[in-house]
């Protein structure tokens, strides 16, 4: 099995928006996290 | 015995919070993830990956911090003590036994994998590897380093001695400063340097130039489509399930005993929801945007597809040891970010390694009153003694088969163990009540069902799936060759060994005693 990618099609539109979506959701569950426990320090 | 000893408590949450992603965040995260996206389709990975983070992962990780947190209540900082008090029953000490086993073991050839990034980060630094620009030509420079091969640059083992010493007596410092001042502090300055190393490196993988050699598909974005563009045919292959599912328990530690050893140092009324997702997203962070960026865009660059494509076929320590140092020799200033890669690799080693270290420290205080700095140096001065053959049998395949039993097949076993002891046997009405309490987020309620059901169902699907697959091969040494079957006989008996004197602990310590005689809470 090889690489979704491994075509050469560069990053494609729906790889892309995984990407940032996951990027976006981590970070954000990231911020969620750590506003909550400084809030109740 | 039964032990009134004051146990340490973390002294804040955001340290907290950071030892425990430090205890996730290891090589596993910036080597072994990308390796594996790259070898199960890409993008296509990702999927069954976050489908088993939030339908194991996750669910495992509060299972684990409410294991480990009651356990902390009760005066126990290991797993034998905190199955006695799930499973009123003899039996659940000696079950107890895998989860010190498993750190103990781990962490024999765990610390001398991290080592190898302390001498690599120096050998970046000074160049010494420097004019090897290929990947054989490293493969050549490792294996002499290794003492696998004879090279020029090594004459022996001194330079790998050195840095494994190193890297014990830091452990062993660390250790001995005990949870607050060691673990704690540790983690508190690791992890923002590790952060800060990453996003540099990112920064640099980001802004290389597309195909420097000429080749006009090398570029960071087919790298990045390498491992995000989604091959939805992957979907229906049970390999990248598994493959998946396996990358999500070592990144998390899960099935270690670590989570819970460094949980019983939580106080008893403090919030574990939380603390599990704020451990999980740092420890996202670093492997999803950092390690995911880093290594595979990187070699596609230098490398190309294809041959990238054969780097993550070869496994992790080709692409980290073997591909990357190649990439570094033609970047400018390449010694500064070679040394910066592998410091990383070293940073996030370290704080894995003490939390393994943790378990037996803990089981040696705990249940048997020995003083922290005493214990640090019998776990210290026993894991460089009992790691010997992992270091001189290396050719041999002494490291492959321990990591095997201890490091994948143990590791399911012992969460599986685990939560049909919380779910099943404790109960899952009080289990929800273990990981609810103090809790500062409310648990979706479907949680219940996926601890009580979905998880221990994936857990067995794994477990059943791979000794199908491989155990049994592994087991009979199926295309192991004649000469290697005594070092692998060998790394068998080691672990044994281990098992029958934390058994011989176990005896010793709860041997004949009544289960109920010794309940005894710490109030917060």
């Amino acid at each position: 099995m090889t690489g979704g990618g491994l075509t050469g099609t560069g990053l494609t539109f729906g790889g892309a928006l995984f990407m940032l979506g996951s990027w976006t959701a981590i970070l954000v569950l990231l911020v969620f996290c750590f506003t909550r426990i400084r809030a109740r320090r | 015995m039964t032990s009134h000893r004051q146990r340490e408590i973390w002294n804040t949450k955001v340290g907290l919070v950071f030892a425990l992603a430090g205890n996730a965040v290891g090589l596993g995260n910036l080597l072994r993830f990308p390796t594996q996206a790259a070898q199960n389709g890409g993008g296509a990975f990702m999927i069954p990956y976050f489908v088993a983070l939030i339908l194991m992962g996750i669910p495992l990780m509060w299972v684990e911090l409410a294991i480990g947190r009651r356990g902390g209540v009760h005066g126990y900082g290991t797993t034998p003590g905190m199955f006695g008090t799930l499973w009123k029953h003899p039996a659940a000490r000696y079950l107890g036994a895998f989860g010190v086993l498993i750190p103990t073991g781990l962490v024999l050839y765990y610390t001398y994998i991290v080592s190898w990034c302390l001498g690599f980060s120096f050998f970046s630094a000074a160049g010494t590897y420097f004019g090897e620009v290929t990947r054989d030509g490293m493969g050549a420079f490792l294996d002499g380093y290794l003492g696998t091969a004879t090279n020029p640059h090594f004459a022996g083992l001194g330079a790998t001695y050195f840095f494994f010493t190193v890297t014990v007596a830091l452990n062993i410092w660390i250790l001995s400063r005990g949870v607050v001042k060691g673990l704690e502090m540790l983690a508190k300055v690791a992890m923002p340097v590790l952060m800060v190393l990453g996003l540099i490196l990112v920064a640099r993988v980001l802004t290389l130039d597309p195909a420097p050699h000429g080749e006009a598909d090398w570029t960071v974005a087919n790298g990045l489509g390498f491992i995000w563009n989604p091959d939805l045919s992957s979907l229906a292959s049970a390999k990248v399930w598994l493959a998946a599912a396996g990358q999500v328990f070592f990144t998390l530690s899960l099935g270690f005993g670590a989570i819970q050893t460094y949980a019983s140092y939580i106080r008893a009324k403090q919030d574990l929801a939380l603390t599990g997702l704020a451990t999980t997203a740092i420890n996202e962070t670093v492997e999803v945007i950092i390690g995911g960026t880093l290594a595979i865009p990187a070699a596609v660059v230098f490398f190309g597809l294809a041959g990238t494509r054969d780097i993550a076929q070869g496994g992790a320590f080709s692409l980290g040891f073997m591909s990357l140092p190649v990439v570094f020799q033609q970047l400018p200033a390449g010694q500064f970010f070679g040394c910066i890669w592998f410091l990383l690799l070293f940073v996030a080693g370290v704080t894995s390694s003490v939390a393994m270290s943790q378990p037996m420290m803990a089981f040696l205080q705990d249940e048997f009153e020995v003083g922290r700095r005493k214990a640090a140096w019998i776990v210290g001065l026993g894991m460089f003694v009992l790691s010997q053959p992992v270091v001189l049998f290396m050719q041999h395949g002494f490291l492959d088969e321990m990591d095997y039993w201890i490091g994948t097949f143990g590791l399911v076993v012992m969460a599986l163990v685990e939560i049909v002891l919380f779910a099943w046997v404790f109960g899952m009405d009080r289990a929800w009540e273990e990981i609810t309490r103090g809790a500062q987020v409310e648990l979706p309620r479907v949680y219940y069902f996926v601890i009580k059901y979905v998880t221990p169902a994936f857990l067995l699907v794994i477990l059943v799936v791979w000794a199908y697959q491989d155990a049994f091969g592994v087991l009979m040494m199926d295309g192991v060759p004649p000469e290697s079957r005594p070092y692998k006989w060998g790394a068998r008996a080691l672990l044994a060994l281990l098992l029958c004197g934390i058994m011989w602990g176990v005896h010793k310590r709860w041997g004949g005693r009544p289960m109920e005689a010794e309940e005894h809470v710490v109030e917060d």
